[in-house]
């Protein structure tokens, strides 16, 4: 019950996607340095979280998007896309959350918004605007 | 929930299991195959309690709930004021009377203590009889059998689990098994426990150096009962899981509520709900008055086959299989008054999601 770490990494999204690059799927598995991401469309905004489930490391590019939430397709814990944070169990601790960069046609995720730190109570910095 | 949701105040947990809050799931599955160490059982370390003051009491039975003084007594005499309390006591294996069932080589299934205790026991065993083919039953018998034991599953059913996924999944689980090794005896059951070995009712004897009781567990409500709660096959809840004392809340095993569509009140003894339910209550605490009306899921995982079951289907009028139930990708569909009550799911994840977020929007 562990991520696949051998699965191909995806694009590298410092370096901008386009919306082209989905597929016409919601979701799109990348990379910002060593770090699984994933872009979730909900209707025009993108936005970016970690790509393992916190329950057991499952693959986030293929649950589901509900409203502004995604779903683990192993055990259906249920993110906010907006804070990472796990709104439903059986997962408990949040997603990380990158920032989006919306320039024309292309996503781009810069780096990190915070530290990562494995403690709870984080501060969620406000969205960047462009969506 | 209560910390994240900004609950600054005295928050204790009060627990007679002596081990801290685990992943129960694990405990018949992969920590009982021996895949997983047992460090990753507990779900949080003590520091993490520590670090948001929850003061957790491990250990500790609680004797007494005054629901108008609003005091919680333990056996050793300590008492816990509350504003608001939650009742999550669980359910307890049932322990049939069969003869020679006492012995120390006869366990069931339910905390981490005694999932260690099985594994100590397997680990010296050559033969194991697992008693039950439902969830509990069939995983602990393809753990055993992953561990090298040779295991005998008997049960009072025709098929394993035909009650909650219907004949077609209850002959492939059997089969997952059976391919494994493991050997059934359905429509039977134990006469007695030997020393080495168990009689069953036709007669038939079969080596057991284990022996695993997974016949069901029922609901622990005497607490609830005691303190003038309203019991009735389970702890009786409002659709905010509150009792009829105000401010006091049950969930998880113990909890029977009403269903959002049919009106019809059930009790739900699967892990992804106690969840979910504790998390509601947290909210509902502080206020958020947020009916629980989460669509039930669960899993169960058979030699490497997960099976995802979305929903609840208390009987059926139709099933319908949808792909190859052989070629582990198929959705079964169990339909009653003209809607899908649930379905069951291999190899389909991302379908069982939408059939999960399609029942959802059927209840708001």
């Amino acid at each position: 019950m562990t991520s696949n770490a051998s699965d191909d990494r995806g694009p590298d999204l410092t370096q901008g996607v386009t919306l082209a690059d989905f597929g016409g799927r919601p979701l799109l598995r990348g990379h910002v340095g060593d770090d699984a991401v994933v872009l979730a469309r909900v209707g025009d905004e993108v936005m970016a979280v970690g790509a393992s489930c916190t329950h057991y490391g499952g693959p986030l590019d293929k649950g589901l998007v509900v409203g502004d939430t995604l779903r683990c397709p192993w055990h259906h814990a249920c993110f906010s896309l907006r804070s990472g944070e796990a709104v439903g169990a059986p997962a408990f601790d949040p997603l990380p959350c990158w920032q989006v960069e919306r320039e024309e046609s292309a996503s781009r995720c810069p780096g990190r918004s915070r530290p990562r730190r494995s403690r709870c109570a984080r501060r969620w910095p406000s969205r960047p605007s462009g969506s | 929930m209560l910390r994240r949701r900004g609950y600054q105040g005295a928050l204790a947990i009060l627990s007679d299991d002596p081990d801290l809050p685990c992943d129960r799931p694990n405990l018949s599955k992969d920590f009982l195959a021996g895949k997983v160490p047992e460090k990753w059982i507990p779900l949080k370390s003590r520091k993490f309690y520590e670090r948001r003051d929850i003061d957790l009491q491990l250990g500790t039975r609680v004797e007494w709930i005054d629901t108008d003084g609003r005091i919680v007594r333990t056996a050793d005499g300590r008492e816990f004021p509350f504003d608001r309390l939650l009742l999550a006591t669980g359910a307890e294996p049932v322990r049939l009377p069969i003869p020679g069932a006492d012995q120390d080589h006869v366990r069931t299934l339910r905390s981490f203590a005694d999932s260690r205790a099985i594994i100590a026991r397997a680990e010296q065993a050559k033969t194991a009889v697992v008693l039950g083919s439902g969830f509990i039953g069939l995983e602990v018998a393809a753990a055993l059998c992953k561990r090298g034991l040779k295991v005998h599953v008997i049960s009072r059913d025709e098929r394993p689990l035909e009650k909650v996924l219907g004949p077609e999944l209850g002959d492939f689980i059997r089969q997952l098994h059976e391919e494994k090794g493991e050997v059934f005896h359905m429509k039977n059951s134990i006469a007695c426990v030997g020393a080495g070995e168990v009689t069953l009712d036709d007669g038939s004897r079969i080596p057991a150096d284990l022996v695993i009781l997974g016949v069901g567990v029922k609901p622990r409500v005497s607490l609830a009962e005691g303190a003038g709660l309203k019991v009735d096959h389970g702890v009786i809840v409002d659709e905010h899981l509150e009792t009829g004392a105000p401010g006091i809340f049950a969930a998880g095993d113990i909890a029977r509520w009403p269903d959002a569509i049919s009106g019809e009140t059930q009790r739900i003894e699967h892990w992804v709900v106690a969840e979910r339910q504790g998390q509601t209550v947290a909210e509902n605490m502080l206020g958020a008055r947020q009916p629980y009306r989460d669509v039930l899921f669960c899993w169960s995982a058979h030699h490497g086959v997960s099976i995802r079951y979305v929903g609840h289907a208390q009987g059926w009028d139709a099933l319908e299989i949808d792909g190859d139930i052989a070629a582990r990708d198929c959705l079964v569909r169990y339909r009653k008054d003209g809607r899908t009550a649930a379905i069951a799911a291999i190899g389909r994840d991302r379908q069982a999601l939408e059939c999960e977020a399609e029942m959802e929007s059927g209840r708001r």
